[in-house]
């Protein structure tokens, strides 16, 4: 008889997913701060702008 | 004064077509694996953690530990940054996907041995490789210098890639739980041709990840050392 296992399956492939998926979260969220941080840096800096008060 | 000059990779948009292709490719592959495969008639449903399980197995030690021995090698005979960028790339992706493997063998196993874990040759020599590529991890983050950095990590991922083909020979060498391989093995494969399908399927699904992946983390390497330059350049 074949077993009634599809639990562990299921568990599995949800494991599987979790791990590739805060994986791929993880790259993307490094990959955007280095990029918002080596534009900071490269960008000539810039005169803050003038508003006048209660504007 | 001349604002630095950053190199187009940095400019470039974030968008990655290979990753979002791959995410497609493996999401297709759990819908065919869970509901269109058919369920082996011995081990039940449970025997469907084969196609995720075995094949980042397969990608994690003879792709991505082989690459990273590979880059590694040649890092220390030629010297140039960008191969320590693909080694450590490599080394990171593979631990991913050696933790998949890692995290789905033991419920394979429990339905099948009865138990979570066992200390045999492949589990424990697998286990341990796992170790070692976070140390290799551990390492690189303690070094500061470059070139040390990248000489120390090199040695310890070429020495880390041995046991592949140790991990590869144990279900020969020793008398272990794990199986033998049924499908990458010289002759015909022992499996049906509907499981087959599936079986490659997830095999080139999990591979376009793993290039995927491989590239994203290079593209963040040469951020991170391009920040690294530019910060020094600045002090």
């Amino acid at each position: 008889m074949t077993p009634d296992n599809g639990g562990y399956a299921t568990a599995a492939y949800a494991l599987a997913a979790l791990v590739y998926l805060g994986y791929i979260v993880s790259l993307k969220l490094r990959e955007r701060r280095l990029r918002q941080r080596l534009a900071q840096l490269a960008s000539p800096a810039r005169p803050v702008p003038h508003t006048p008060e209660g504007a | 004064m001349t604002p630095p000059v950053v190199a187009p990779s940095v400019q470039r948009s974030a968008r990655d077509p290979l990753l979002v292709v791959a995410i497609v490719g493996v999401v297709l592959v759990y819908v065919r694996a869970l509901m269109f495969t058919p369920i082996e008639a011995m081990q039940g449903p449970a025997q469907k953690i084969l196609y995720i399980h075995a094949s980042a197995a397969f990608i994690a030690l003879y792709v991505g530990f082989v690459l990273m021995a590979i880059a590694s090698i040649l890092y220390l005979w030629l010297k140039d940054e960008k191969l320590d960028r693909v080694a450590e790339s490599a080394a990171e992706v593979g631990l991913a996907f050696t933790t998949v493997v890692l995290v789905t063998g033991p419920l394979w196993g429990k339905t099948i041995w009865g138990a979570w874990w066992t200390w045999d040759a492949r589990l424990t020599s697998t286990l341990f490789l796992w170790f070692i590529i976070v140390a290799y991890h551990l390492l690189r983050g303690a070094v500061d210098e470059r070139g040390r950095r990248a000489r120390y990590s090199a040695v310890l991922g070429i020495l880390a890639a041995l046991l592949v083909p140790f991990i590869h020979l144990s279900v020969y060498l020793f008398r272990t739980l794990h199986p033998m391989p049924i499908l990458l093995k010289p002759s015909a494969p022992s499996m049906p041709s509907e499981m087959q399908v599936t079986f490659f399927s997830a095999f080139f699904a999990f591979l376009l990840l793993f290039i995927a992946l491989l590239r994203t983390r290079y593209r963040v390497a040469t951020l991170r050392d391009q920040l690294a330059d530019l910060e020094q350049e600045r002090a």
